[in-house]
């Protein structure tokens, strides 16, 4: 574990050096906080339960008890907001850790023993990527049935191949290197070179990559939950809430505008941040 | 270059192949008993029985495969259940409509993505360079169904300027009858009138501006990295020290280098586009090929699930492919390096 220890400790001290003076990364890194925060205590910090219904007050504006108004069952918005900072994030969280894990080991293996390997596991994900990535996503729940765990699934799968093809990129650049040579030369087994001397300097590649796909996870899976493809309508995801507001048209408009600006801050946050990671490993992109 | 062109053909075989493949299997992966994905879910056993003897679903896969296959080359995806009509005849009314979109939303990101990132690169640190950035940023995060509702609100709900959905004001043209299933074709070629003309533009302007976000925000980004790259080069100053006009150094000399990637970036986008259908026409009730596909699976209606499927990803494969062909006709260099 050595390898990640160091990897962590001086990547960290280096990256908030660089934060310091990137404003654009400094903004992200807020609004991810928040949100965060708002994810992890949403039980201290909604006024209300996510499914609480005041049946008396349906649809009521916004006042000093209900902060956002109420939704048409009664129940509390802002409640349900940040709520949905808990149950968007982890689903998205979810989905991005399984396209990075997936796309990961494929693209190492692919990357690191070439020939037969690469070629077989390349035309695949060559293959994933004929289409679309979203369709691939809708066909996918459309075969799973349709729940927030199958979107997980579905986000996940259909973001994989992407990076599968940036890892095996990096893993093809470090083969090369002498220290990957001179582990070969110890004797050392490829499970072992590829554990200890390849995947640990891949990590911020791979941080990045994932910083960057949360954005997106969030958004595929806010928009298959609004094409009515995640089940479940009263979890309190935003994708979902934003439907349900929608499916009232004028009454749920102002529902739809605070959850779809929920959405839109978060992906926002996380592109600012993954963005900033990204200049900050490959300063030659600063300029673009 | 004909080499070129034809090896790249040939890689594309396979990819349609298994598109077709994974779109029949599609019948057998839903939900539920296939019999009943072709028939409708309140078929009876009894149905059932006979149907999966008639349509060949006793057969081995392999053998069913090459039937449905066979039956598309001919034009045949079999019949909607839901609908009970073949599913070309839905097809001819579908898929215009979501060409049509996806053209006007092409036209809009790559009119206003590469004017934004030219102004951008010319002045790099400006308020246009600022406008830019922040938009490319906003774009590529912007739940677009959320957008489309709040345009839709504005535009036609409160404004009154622009039509609510749809893809002409059925109730004022009771006449209309759809010629190519091109309304914008119709409307100027066939019926020739202006009124019709404008009223069926006036529906495309939403949905297509709409669509046109995420393709347009990558498409500023990319022209004012590559036009930024390009206008640094000797050339350029070899030009301007010439003489040569402000305007035909930035169009002539620097755009025509940069042409590669944003040329990529549009036609990747593409693809984006056939996806990002789905959210649009849902939002603006345009009856398009991706809110097709989303019906089908509301219905497990498997014949027009898998004709769309096959559809929007064999042309996707398609526009990569020309994305490919078209690098050797920019580039001559290209070509050479393919000739050697």
């Amino acid at each position: 574990m050595k390898e990640f220890t160091i990897f962590f400790a001086t990547g960290a001290r280096d990256f908030w050096r660089f934060v310091l003076t990137h404003r654009p990364a400094q903004g992200g890194l807020a609004i991810i906080g928040l949100m965060m925060l708002a994810a992890v205590f949403a039980n201290v910090l909604a006024p209300y339960g996510a499914m609480e219904a005041f049946r008396d007050q349906l649809h009521s504006p916004a006042s000093s008890d209900h902060w956002l108004g109420t939704d048409s069952q009664g129940r509390d918005l802002y409640s349900r907001l940040i709520f949905g900072a808990r149950y968007t994030l982890s689903i998205a969280l979810a989905a991005t850790l399984l396209s990075l894990v997936a796309g990961s080991v494929v693209g190492a293996l692919a990357g690191y023993f070439g020939r037969w390997v690469d070629l077989v596991l390349m035309r695949l994900v060559d293959f994933m990527m004929s289409f679309p990535s979203f369709l691939l996503a809708v066909v996918t729940v459309a075969v799973l049935g349709k729940s927030l765990e199958n979107l997980i699934w579905a986000v996940g799968i259909a973001g994989a191949p992407s990076f599968a093809r940036q890892v095996r990129a990096e893993v093809l650049r470090l083969r090369s290197l002498e220290f990957v040579e001179a582990a070969h030369s110890l004797g050392y087994s490829h499970g072992r070179i590829l554990a200890r001397h390849i995947i640990p300097n891949c990590l911020t590649p791979i941080i990045v990559l994932g910083t960057l796909g949360m954005g997106g996870s969030i958004l595929s899976v806010a928009g298959l939950a609004f094409l009515g493809l995640g089940g479940d309508v009263f979890v309190p995801e935003w994708g979902l809430m934003l439907k349900l507001g929608w499916d009232q048209s004028s009454k749920g408009a102002f529902q739809v505008g605070v959850s779809g600006a929920c959405i839109l801050v978060t992906v926002l946050g996380f592109n600012l941040f993954g963005d900033g990671l990204r200049d900050w490993l490959d300063p030659r992109s600063r300029s673009r | 270059m004909f080499a070129h062109i034809a090896r790249r053909l040939l890689a594309a075989v396979p990819m349609l192949i298994g598109i077709s493949l994974v779109s029949f299997l599609l019948l057998h992966a839903l939900p539920g008993d296939p019999a009943a994905a072709l028939l409708g879910q309140r078929a009876t056993e009894e149905n059932k029985r006979q149907f999966r003897e008639q349509a060949g679903l006793n057969l081995p896969l392999h053998e069913q495969y090459l039937r449905w296959v066979s039956g598309v080359m001919r034009g045949d995806f079999g019949d909607s259940h839901a609908s009970n009509r073949p599913v070309l005849k839905e097809l001819a009314e579908r898929v215009p409509a979501t060409i049509e979109l996806a053209v006007g939303a092409m036209l809009f990101a790559t009119l206003i993505g590469v004017s934004l990132g030219i102004l951008a690169a010319l002045k790099p640190r400006s308020i246009w360079d600022f406008v830019c950035l922040a938009f490319a940023l906003i774009g590529v995060s912007m739940p677009i169904f959320w957008l489309g509702f709040l345009v839709q609100k504005l535009f036609a709900g409160t404004m009154k300027i622009l039509p609510f959905g749809q893809r002409l004001n059925y109730a004022g043209w009771e006449g209309f009858e759809p010629q190519t299933g091109f309304f914008v074709i119709d409307a100027i070629f066939y019926y020739k009138n202006l009124d019709l003309t404008l009223d069926v533009l006036s529906h495309l302007f939403l949905p297509s501006l709409v669509l046109a976000t995420v393709p347009m925000a990558l498409i500023a980004r990319i022209t004012r990295s590559t036009m930024l790259e390009a206008l640094k080069q000797d050339y350029i100053r070899t030009a301007r020290a010439k003489g040569a006009k402000p305007a035909s150094v930035v169009l002539k000399h620097a755009l025509r280098n940069a042409f590669i990637p944003i040329i990529t970036a549009i036609t990747t986008q593409f693809g984006y586009l056939l996806g990002g259908a789905v959210l649009t026409e849902t939002i603006f009730s345009w009856p398009g090929l991706g809110r097709y596909v989303i019906e089908a699976i509301e219905v497990l209606d498997a014949r027009p699930l898998q004709a769309g499927v096959l559809l929007i990803a064999s042309t996707f494969v398609l526009m990569n492919l020309l994305t490919d062909i078209s690098y050797s006709f920019i580039d001559p260099r290209l070509r050479k390096r393919e000739a050697s």
